[in-house]
């Protein structure tokens, strides 16, 4: 069933953000950098373009990170939209395939006026899954912004059977964020060079998706008596597709 | 700048966007499906219409803008506001 009557999709939006708060309380995070990357809960670290498949929404809403994230223009989204203006993040509403032009100078305009983050399910809304479409490339290179790819993994999770998956982590569950390296995209990139970045960009968010669902796995399977605060097994650093280097854990707040 | 003008720039800011050969354009055709532009290439083409032309374009102004006619009467109005500045080609 689609909700249609925006009365109703406000206070569901209103709905879904107290239950988000509440379900935030419950879920633990686990936050890691790679080398160049800093914390995403890093207040001091470089603006940047965060990108997360459309599959971990809700987790990248529950990091709370102030800054600008691009909803599409779907009934669904206005939902998600509604439910992130309650938490205090922005939005801009538009996708690839329904004004995603005019979503991008939006961007693009808050990236130039406002000193915050902006965040992108580059494959949403409606795939195909973990593919990175052209728009964020484009942005990136007439911004400035480095664009970090965000993996995230789950201990314990619900998957819906939509097209791309999408997870709600459960209560009492942790989630596992991973920021690649910071891609810094040159401006006026003709569509040759647009697609080499948007390959390098989605190669990135591959590699270090697979590598937060491997430190998900990993702390599902460690017995919670045997495992210390700086317990996760970094894997072979010389030919991890992700520079694990410099890595300390985090534990957000429970 | 007049509109004969203005209209050959937009088809030079086609074809640096799109990388290939552009028809001559009329105000009634539109924007999007003529030009063969996707929501990328018309991002691309606004920004580089505000870096030639010196102006600024909301994504709100945008709105409901379909025809290339009604993207030149925008640019005309943000000229007209500002006086004619180019950017050197």
């Amino acid at each position: 069933m689609k909700l249609r009557d925006p009365r109703l999709i406000r206070i569901v939006g209103w709905l879904v953000a107290v239950f988000l708060m509440v379900w935030r309380l419950m879920v633990r995070l686990r936050i890691e950098p790679v080398a160049k990357a800093r914390h995403l809960d890093d207040p001091h670290r470089p603006r940047g373009i965060y990108l997360f498949w459309h599959e971990t929404l809700l987790a990248m809403v529950a990091l709370r990170m102030p800054g600008n994230v691009m909803i599409s223009k779907h009934a669904d989204g206005e939902l998600i939209a509604q439910a992130c203006h309650h938490l205090g993040i922005g939005t801009v509403r538009g996708s690839t395939t329904r004004g995603g032009g005019l979503a991008l100078i939006e961007m693009a305009r808050r990236a130039k006026a406002e000193a915050t983050d902006l965040a992108i399910t580059p494959d949403g809304p409606k795939g195909p899954r973990r593919r990175v479409q052209a728009g964020v490339v484009s942005l990136a290179g007439h911004t400035g912004r480095p664009v970090v790819p965000v993996g995230m993994g789950f201990t314990w999770a619900w998957r819906a059977r939509s097209w791309d998956r999408f997870v709600l982590p459960l209560p009492f569950g942790r989630i596992t964020y991973l920021a690649a390296e910071p891609i810094q995209v040159p401006d006026g990139l003709d569509r040759d060079g647009l697609e080499e970045y948007r390959l390098r960009i989605e190669a990135s968010a591959l590699a270090v998706s697979a590598e937060a669902e491997r430190w998900a796995a990993e702390l599902a399977g460690v017995p919670r008596a045997t495992r210390g605060p700086h317990v996760r097994p970094v894997g072979d650093r010389a030919t991890s597709p992700v520079n694990t280097q410099g890595r300390e854990d985090l534990d957000g707040p429970n | 700048m007049d509109r004969t003008e203005l209209r050959l720039a937009l088809r030079e800011m086609v074809e640096e966007t799109t990388g290939e050969p552009c028809p001559p354009i009329t105000d009634d055709q539109d924007l999007r499906a003529a030009l063969g532009l996707d929501s990328v290439d018309l991002f691309s083409l606004v920004i580089e219409t505000q870096t030639r032309f010196a102006i600024k374009i909301g994504s709100t102004e945008l709105d409901g803008i379909t025809q290339v006619g009604h993207y030149l009467d925008l640019v005309e109005a943000k000229l007209a506001q500002g006086g004619p500045r180019t950017r050197a080609a």
